[in-house]
């Protein structure tokens, strides 16, 4: 199996772990990714408060390349380009006036856009197209006795549940326990971790990301799992921030890919787990420790 | 925050042009979609919300201090100049831009990211920049169609 891929900025920059671990679990489970060349930046939620019209050319490059490129799908891992590209793809079918805008600009360009590139997350790849089944095969070292909190964060189940429920979604909760971990009951699955607002406003940005730590906390969880760059590094390199105003949580978070690749037995270097700034180590064992 | 999401909705409809657009409010939605999703006259606030912000940036009357709207316009600034976003120099652009304190207070984060290979120096962007330009020059502003309140408030 092959999928077409767009890394998005932050997969090159803050969430490299991300890349490298997914990358590394998909090729373990014999899927390979083939980066969209030269793609650009999704414009995330920054540019659509500056420009709406720029905003939605922007993105429209890419799903161009990538039909050009013969590709029906697109990969996007981050929350942010998922849920731009998505939504571009949405306003395009929905609204002329946009896509005629788009087409517009695209001709400038020679490139052109028909409307036939299906967005994808990973969740919805590894769970409705390589199935549980085909991972828990893989399963060599279950994460038996980690309890993971399974944070979801906005973007990918809002406002488009295209591939989970919006208010409940469970594809990582399965996945998590496909690996042998436990999945703590935790209500704040999809609430917003403060995205921006940890760096521009850090009384109202740090106060979300705490709120989840603490609960994730309560709850006995050992580590929370995210699929979002921008959510990591608000829960991760901000921890010590958080917890200087809030007193000790000792909860580190991790990509729910890294977590996948422990259970397949690679090794936490290859995953990108050095990476982290609040160290993960399994609960009891020291085992998975990075220099 | 100066208003509630749902005072700034009331201010809109009843046509309180400069207090909306130069609220603080607008600015601290992070679009995280879960009003909309639940509204229940499916109003399509954050939506609504991004229109408010083009619309104080296309005036001129954000807020000018206040580093949301700062980083919103780097950051479209630098994806326009380059196709990429590089988030080191993103994250200094905004901190000089509006607090040098912030940055003096970050450097710790700073460094440790730039020790664990996630702030990347090299500065990022794509090959073909003149399709990009081509692309966004022939986009022309969309201020002439924009009115207030906007289309989208039912
Ligand atoms: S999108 Fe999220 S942050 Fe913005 S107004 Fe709605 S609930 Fe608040």
């Amino acid at each position: 199996m092959k999928y077409p891929y767009f890394p998005g900025c932050s997969l090159r920059g803050l969430g490299r772990a991300y890349e490298e671990s997914l990358l590394a679990v998909l090729h373990h489970l014999g899927v390979e990714l083939q980066e969209l060349e030269d793609w650009n930046c999704c414009g995330a939620t920054a540019y659509m408060s500056v420009d709406e019209t720029q905003a939605a050319v922007l993105a429209s490059r890419n799903l161009a390349r990538a039909e050009r490129a013969g590709f029906s799908e697109l990969l996007a891992p981050c929350s942010a380009c998922y849920l731009v590209l998505n939504k571009l793809q949405h306003s395009i079918e929905q609204f002329p006036d946009i896509q005629q805008t788009v087409q517009r600009a695209l001709a400038q360009a020679n490139l052109n856009y028909r409307g036939s590139v299906r967005v994808r997350h990973p969740l919805d790849i590894l769970l409705h197209e390589i199935g549980l089944d085909a991972i828990r095969e893989r399963v060599v070292q279950p994460l038996r006795g980690l309890k993971v909190a399974p944070y979801y964060g906005c973007q990918i189940v809002r406002p488009y549940a295209t591939f989970d429920d919006a208010h409940q979604p469970t594809t990582m909760d399965q996945l998590l326990a496909t690996l042998g971990a436990e999945v703590v009951v935790w209500p704040l699955k999809t609430k917003c971790c403060g995205g921006t607002l940890t760096g521009t406003v850090p009384e109202a940005g740090l106060r979300l990301s705490y709120i989840l730590l603490k609960e994730a906390q309560r709850r006995g969880a050992h580590v929370l799992a995210t699929v979002c760059p921008l959510c990591h590094f608000n829960l991760d390199a901000y921890h010590a921030e958080i917890e200087h105003r809030w007193g000790p949580i000792p909860i580190p978070t991790v990509y729910f890919s890294q977590l996948m690749g422990l259970a397949f037995g690679l090794a936490p270097r290859q995953l990108g787990l050095h990476r982290n700034l609040v160290p993960f180590r399994f609960p009891s064992e020291p085992t998975v420790a990075c220099p | 925050m100066d208003y509630t999401p749902r005072q700034i909705m009331a201010l809109v409809r009843a046509d309180f042009k400069n207090e909306v657009l130069q609220s603080r409010t607008i600015w601290l939605c992070a679009s995280c979609y879960a009003c909309t999703v639940d509204c229940p006259r499916e109003i399509r606030i954050t939506d609504i919300l991004y229109a408010l912000k083009q619309r104080a940036i296309q005036e001129g009357v954000y807020p000018r201090h206040f580093p949301i709207p700062v980083l919103a316009r780097e950051f479209a600034a630098m994806a326009r100049r380059h196709g990429r976003i590089t988030e080191a120099y993103l994250v200094l652009k905004l901190f000089t831009r509006t607090n040098w304190r912030a940055l003096l207070r970050s450097w710790r984060i700073g460094l440790a990211l730039i020790r664990t290979g996630r702030f990347r120096l090299r500065p990022e962007r794509i090959q073909r920049l003149d399709e990009l330009k081509a692309m966004l020059a022939a986009t022309a502003s969309h201020s002439s169609q924009s009115s207030f309140p906007p289309a989208k408030v039912t």
